[in-house]
């Protein structure tokens, strides 16, 4: 129990087979600045498509933040803020986005997982409802 | 055991006007009466970068050996982003508000970064209650400035911008703590008939009533309508002032209670 972690012996002997946790789910990510900043023009289709998906697929939505993180980072880096304010900052944008193409998908029962404990509930709202969504960021943070 | 207006509550309804009417007895109590609300603009001052932010947090700083501070942010560009794109996807008025919220909450962590180094927080609306704790011992805290009402909030009288916003979320905390001002640092100074940017020949108003400016019918005012109309019915809050950032010594000297800028009462 006092080995390295760092030894590549060791870590090659890690390798071994992993779980499949949701093997019958589908993760999409939904462009911010490439889908939803378009707004109705882009989005509406896709919502459409994403809809007829659900009839007969488990969703796993994330949504990109777009032109809004880009501002941020912009100003953050302007006040010469370090990459882990940065990276917390971005997440607030990626998750406006969710929260409006989650309500576009209410209709289709798609239920939105707040990011903090989204890995907690994964798994019950996938099997209960059609599909989640979440911002699409990992929660880094600083 | 209760007060005769006590026992009239109990029994009556609250729609009564006549015992509303007598529920504006004692008057109230001024939780943190030294202390100063300023809100920081986002599109004024903030999404202008470290040019307009470090000069004003520099005053700020210097102030905080005299004057407790309540900090609190507007949203800017990206909320007007946020508000077109929900607006264009047909997004409610509560959700849009959710959109502000968090471009408000990113400016406040951005303000909050750079003066971490004087030991001042940023506090979420669930840490009010830790407010006064904060300012007696760091003299400032950080909020943002929209009201967390985020699904809760009423729709506007026109079209589905949420009408209580930065401005208005500031003046609220200015309004139940009864504190000794309501400062907003904008970028123009102050208050004028039209907004500078877009006429030049506008008129500066130095002091004026909310009577008297709703009287004006002005098609555009430097500070959100719904802080006019609060202040209507304020307790504690009866004065705002409205201080251009951009001019180095303005916030000095409206802490000082000298009239820089504009005078709103109530």
């Amino acid at each position: 129990m006092r080995e390295t972690l760092l030894d590549r012996a060791v870590m090659a002997a890690t390798e071994a087979p992993t779980v499949a946790m949701l093997p019958h789910c589908h993760v999409v990510k939904v462009g911010g600045r490439s889908i939803l900043d378009g707004g109705r023009r882009s989005t509406y289709p896709l919502v459409e498509a994403i809809s007829r998906a659900l009839a007969r697929h488990k969703l796993i939505l994330g949504t990109g933040g777009g032109a809004r993180t880009r501002h941020v980072f912009s100003i953050g880096l302007d006040l010469g803020l370090p990459s882990g304010v940065l990276a917390q900052l971005a997440i607030a944008d990626a998750l406006g986005n969710a929260h409006m193409l989650g309500t576009l998908l209410a209709p289709y029962g798609v239920v939105a997982i707040p990011p903090e404990i989204f890995g907690h509930l994964l798994p019950l709202f996938i099997q209960a409802a059609p599909g989640v969504i979440f911002n699409g960021d990992p929660p880094f943070g600083l | 055991m209760l007060t005769e207006l006590g026992a009239a509550l109990v029994a009556g309804s609250l729609t009564d006007e006549e015992l509303l009417a007598r529920t504006d007895v004692p008057a109230t109590v001024r939780i943190l009466p030294e202390a100063n609300v300023i809100k920081i603009g986002g599109q004024s001052l903030i999404d202008r970068g470290r040019s307009a932010v470090f000069p004003l947090l520099d005053e700020l700083v210097a102030n905080l050996p005299d004057h407790k501070m309540i900090i609190g942010t507007g949203a800017g560009t990206r909320a007007r982003h946020a508000y077109s794109v929900g607006i264009d996807l047909g997004m409610p008025t509560g959700v849009l508000s959710v959109l502000g919220t968090f471009v408000s909450m990113q400016n406040a962590r951005m303000i909050h970064y750079l003066l971490a180094r004087h030991g001042i927080p940023f506090i979420e609306p669930a840490q009010f209650p830790q407010l006064p704790l904060y300012l007696s011992e760091r003299r400032a805290v950080v909020f943002f400035g929209m009201p967390p009402y985020t699904f809760w909030q009423p729709n506007p009288k026109i079209g589905r911008i949420p009408p209580h916003r930065t401005d208005t979320g500031a003046y609220l905390v200015s309004e139940v703590f009864g504190t000794r001002s309501m400062i907003y640092v904008k970028d123009e100074d102050g208050l004028y008939t039209a907004d500078p940017k877009k006429e030049p020949g506008a008129t500066f108003i130095p002091s004026i009533t909310v009577e008297e400016l709703e009287a004006l019918c002005l098609d555009d005012v430097v500070v959100e309508r719904s802080v006019l109309d609060m202040m209507k019915n304020a307790k504690s809050s009866r004065s705002i002032q409205i201080i251009n950032g951009l001019v180095p010594g303005n916030l000095t000297r409206a802490l000082n209670g000298e009239h820089v800028g504009t005078i709103i009462s109530g």
